[in-house]
């Protein structure tokens, strides 16, 4: 059973082969070669290496990894397909990484109460298209959704453009089966959405892999509503589009999405996709309305005319659903096409309350000024999520610095301006920093004092989240190339 | 209403105006391991079980402010001794709403919603507590202050204290301010009601609804003779009521649809209500669940659940009063008498494996002597294990001061 160990010091051998036994021979990477994918997520920039890597494809398995892990004193965390922005699943120090992929079945789809049970590894579309044709859909949408799975979307709280309208991941989460970080496994919530006692699974939720490995997830099924109705509003200045943001939130409109794209990012898309945009526009809005089809075209034109009182050179209609689609494809793929603006990006994933959109364009472009650095913009402009994507060349340290300074600065104004320095990307390692800047110490402490409760020995993703849990501090010296969604 | 059914055992009543004053009242208590039970409008004091020692009565009634009300950006921050109905007409006046559907709104604090999770008919159109709650402080059995969350409606910053406080009853802090998420006033409601004659019509008329392009706020399946003024009298049936909200044009079109839909699912002669009546059928129904009783039991499961359980209550006690959220699979009994099984007879012995069957449990929502109840018979079984929510009390609360007895911690 046992098979060829290639080990950085410090892990026993004995424990390798322990996990062997437990998973066997094909799901143990202990090769340097066959870890190196392992040692980074979408946040690139902090790379560290896990020991070994174990694939379990059940819970017990799970459980007797951990209780292997905590024998020998040996760190280990969750990894669902890495594509955290913020070094959520970096393997801190080393250690075992638990990836979750080969848990990758829909164990049950119940239409009558709404429900379906999925393990952790299932991308998240999976779901949404095993659900095709029954008139139910998994509302949660990362752009990231062909790739990322439910159990990191649980892990970080996932969002997603339509989720103005429909709720975050958390909205969604009945319940989890989780392995404690002693190896027990439990269960936190169900089907039902009325817990006796603590609602734990709502805590488990964004929590980032630091207080259990969830193996297994309840979530809701959202019916399809009956009509949608989908807009590209076209502006000549980008004030104007954020004017008409705040404008429509603030009469009481909440659309089932209103994204901003900014005049650079457009062009892009145009490059990549040829989707028909107005280039010569400085900006465009994609506000979807959705729901009973009697009152769609009320709710369409009152948009309109919102947008046309705030200065919208024109709004347009998807003029079908093909058409809507290829819309959406462009906006979740914004991230790609950016690609070709230049050879390094970078973005943040601030919030601020929603009306302060229009004032907080002209602070990031204002920031963009004082550091010469081109920053371009695409937002959940609904959710006041703000994703600045800042484009440079890494080669240069001068700019490099420039960027990470910007990139604070810009997470600052969205503090002073009440707001949050994460919406939907988590705190991971990048923004551990920021954690103090935004909490108080007392808050720390009792935020630490709960993964306590969960996570006595901090052997399980160790140094996330928290500055008090003795984070890694590791120095930034360059941004992260990857960007958001 | 006052609540004559239960006391706690006060020695004193404090009524801090601030937070800070609140907090080293609570450290005070903590070094001297004198219990503290958190008061708001005091409408749910009967809600769990009874308390250990005597102690210190904390009321949030002082801390009543609207801190900060963007109404643009559809939130608010208020410190949660705010009444339901002060808040509710602040949002009406600019046209959004909190839809909870609180009973005794006049008392009913924020504070006292969140701790106890209270939630009403429209749960099924517009979510419940924990889907409104994104910024949270409250003061912890150390007597420190802590928040999570924040003001704006999108944020994964750090541990989510909203979801661990609501529904904690008290036991992990107390909550001195918050901010909720908002939504507009729907330009109009209407209701829909219909005498369904079997339990099986019923269960197709729920199934359709939860499908039904009309998107209803609230379906609710009433039975017993307390209801029968209102939504016109069909004796020993259910009654079954559907509230629709959005636009003129919406609702108008939803109520004739609504209409054709439930007679072919064998449920004809729906009718639309007036308005007055409407308002007035929603109240009652709204200020079912806290009407003082013998005994209120509230049985919570998966939607499939609700006929199943309205079936088994109806047949324990053919006079009883019932009030079920059928779409989210809530069901509410009154019992005017303690039936002759008695509490755990009705709760452990018939309903608990019932609701086990739909995913659920039972809770004893009002009961004339709490002292009765115990763990079993007040919650069933809890969601998560008991270790775990040992575990976090004691971080939250180490000498177990806050609400001692009264929740799940035994």
């Amino acid at each position: 059973m046992d098979g060829p160990v290639d080990l950085d010091k410090g892990i026993p051998v004995a424990l390798v082969h322990e996990l062997q036994k437990i998973i066997g021979s094909d799901g143990v990477l202990t090769a340097q070669s066959d870890r190196m994918v392992f040692e980074c997520d979408g946040f690139t920039i902090e790379k560290s290496c896990p020991d070994v890597v174990v694939f379990p494809t059940t819970t017990e398995q799970v459980a007797a990894v951990i209780k292997a892990c905590n024998r020998h004193e040996i760190p280990f965390l969750p990894r669902g397909a890495g594509t955290s922005l913020a070094g959520g699943t970096l393997a801190v120090g080393g250690g075992v990484m638990l990836v979750l992929t080969r848990m990758k079945e829909i164990e049950e789809i119940d239409l009558r109460d709404r429900y379906a049970i999925v393990q952790p590894g299932v991308v998240n579309i999976r779901l949404t298209q095993a659900l095709a044709g029954t008139g139910y859909h998994y509302a949660p949408d990362p752009s990231s959704q062909g790739a990322c799975t439910i159990g990191g979307n649980v892990a970080t709280n996932s969002g997603g453009p339509h989720t103005l309208k429909y709720g975050v991941t958390v909205n969604h989460v009945l319940g989890v089966e989780a392995v404690s970080s002693e190896g027990e496994i439990f269960r936190l919530g169900g089907p039902n959405a009325d817990p006796a006692g603590l609602d734990l699974a709502g805590v488990m939720v964004g929590s980032e892999g630091t207080l259990a490995v969830v193996t297994r997830v309840w979530v809701r099924l959202t019916r399809n509503p009956e009509g949608v109705r989908t807009m590209l509003g076209v502006f000549d200045s980008v004030d104007d589009a954020t004017n008409a943001i705040s404008a429509i939130i603030g009469a009481g409109i909440i659309p089932a999405a209103l994204e901003m794209v900014d005049h650079d990012i457009m062009v892009a898309l145009e490059e990549a996709f040829q989707f028909g945009f107005p280039l010569d526009a400085e900006a465009i809005l994609i506000i979807e309305v959705d729901g009973i089809e009697a009152g769609l075209d009320t709710q369409r034109d009152q948009i309109i005319e919102i947008c046309k009182s705030v200065g919208a050179r024109e709004v347009r209609q998807a003029e079908n659903e093909q058409h809507r689609q290829q819309l959406w494809k462009a906006r979740k793929q914004a991230f790609g096409a950016i690609g070709r603006l230049a050879s390094s990006l970078v973005t943040q994933d601030g919030v601020v309350p929603r009306t302060q959109i229009p004032q907080m364009y002209k602070t990031i472009m204002a920031i963009g000024r004082k550091y010469d650095i081109r920053i371009v913009n695409v937002f959940h402009a609904g959710d006041g999520n703000i994703h600045p994507v800042m484009l440079f060349d890494e080669r240069d340290p001068s700019q490099t610095q420039r960027v990470l300074q910007a990139g604070g600065e810009i997470l600052q104004a969205c503090l002073d301006a009440g707001g949050s320095v994460t919406g939907e990307h988590g705190i991971g390692v990048e923004k551990v920093k920021f954690m103090k800047q935004m909490f108080s110490e007392e808050d720390l402490d009792v935020m630490a004092a709960l993964r306590k409760a969960f996570n006595p020995n901090n052997r399980l993703s160790p140094d996330k989240m928290l500055p008090t849990a003795g984070a890694c501090g590791m120095e930034r010296k360059a941004p992260s190339k990857m960007v958001a969604m | 209403m006052t609540d004559s059914t239960y006391q706690l055992p006060i020695t004193q009543r404090l009524e801090p105006t601030t937070v800070a004053e609140l907090a080293a009242l609570v450290q005070q208590a903590h070094d001297q391991e004198i219990a503290v039970y958190p008061l708001g409008g005091q409408t749910a004091i009967h809600y769990g079980l009874a308390a250990k020692n005597d102690g210190w009565g904390m009321s949030t009634t002082q801390l009543n402010n609207i801190v900060d009300f963007p109404v643009k950006d559809l939130t608010i921050t208020v410190e949660t001794g705010i009444t339901m109905q002060t808040l509710n007409d602040a949002l009406a006046k600019e046209g959004l709403m909190l839809p909870l559907d609180v009973p005794q709104q006049s008392r009913a604090t924020l504070g006292g919603v969140i701790s106890t999770n209270t939630n009403g008919a429209r749960r099924f159109g517009f979510g419940t507590v924990r889907d409104y709650v994104i910024g949270i402080e409250a003061v912890n059995g150390k007597g420190q202050v802590f928040h999570g969350g924040g003001r704006v409606v999108k944020n994964v910053a750090g541990y989510d204290f909203c979801k661990l406080l609501t529904g904690s009853v008290g036991t992990l802090g107390i909550i001195t301010q918050t901010t909720v998420k908002l939504k507009p006033l729907p330009e109009e409601s209407v209701t829909v009601v219909v005498g369904v004659e079997h339990a099986d019509i019923a269960e197709a008329c729920v199934a359709m609804l939860l499908e039904s392009p009309t998107v209803p706020s609230a379906i609710e399946l009433l039975y017993g003779n307390a209801w029968n003024e209102l939504t016109g009298n069909f004796k020993d049936n259910l009654t079954l009521v559907v509230q629709l909200s959005g636009t003129a044009v919406e609702t108008a079109w939803g109520q004739r649809r609504l209409i054709d839909d439930l007679k072919n699912q064998g449920a004809p002669g729906a009718s639309v209500l007036t308005s007055e009546t409407h308002f007035e059928l929603w109240e009652q129904i709204q200020e079912f669940p806290a009407e003082e009783r013998e005994l209120t039991i509230q049985v919570k499961t998966v939607s499939s659940g609700a006929v199943p359980v309205i079936e088994t209550c109806r047949a324990l006690d053919p006079s009883c009063t019932i009030q079920s959220d059928a779409g989210n699979g809530v069901v509410t009994v009154g019992f005017d008498e303690i039936p002759d099984r008695g509490i755990s007879g009705i709760v452990v012995t018939e309903l608990g494996p019932l609701a086990t069957t739909y995913h659920g449990h039972v809770e004893t929502l009002r009961c004339s002597n709490p002292e009765n109840l115990t763990l079993g018979t007040m919650w069933g079984h809890l969601a998560a294990p008991e270790w775990l929510h040992h575990r976090i009390k004691e971080q939250f609360d180490p000498r177990g001061i806050l609400n001692p007895g009264r929740f799940v911690y035994q």
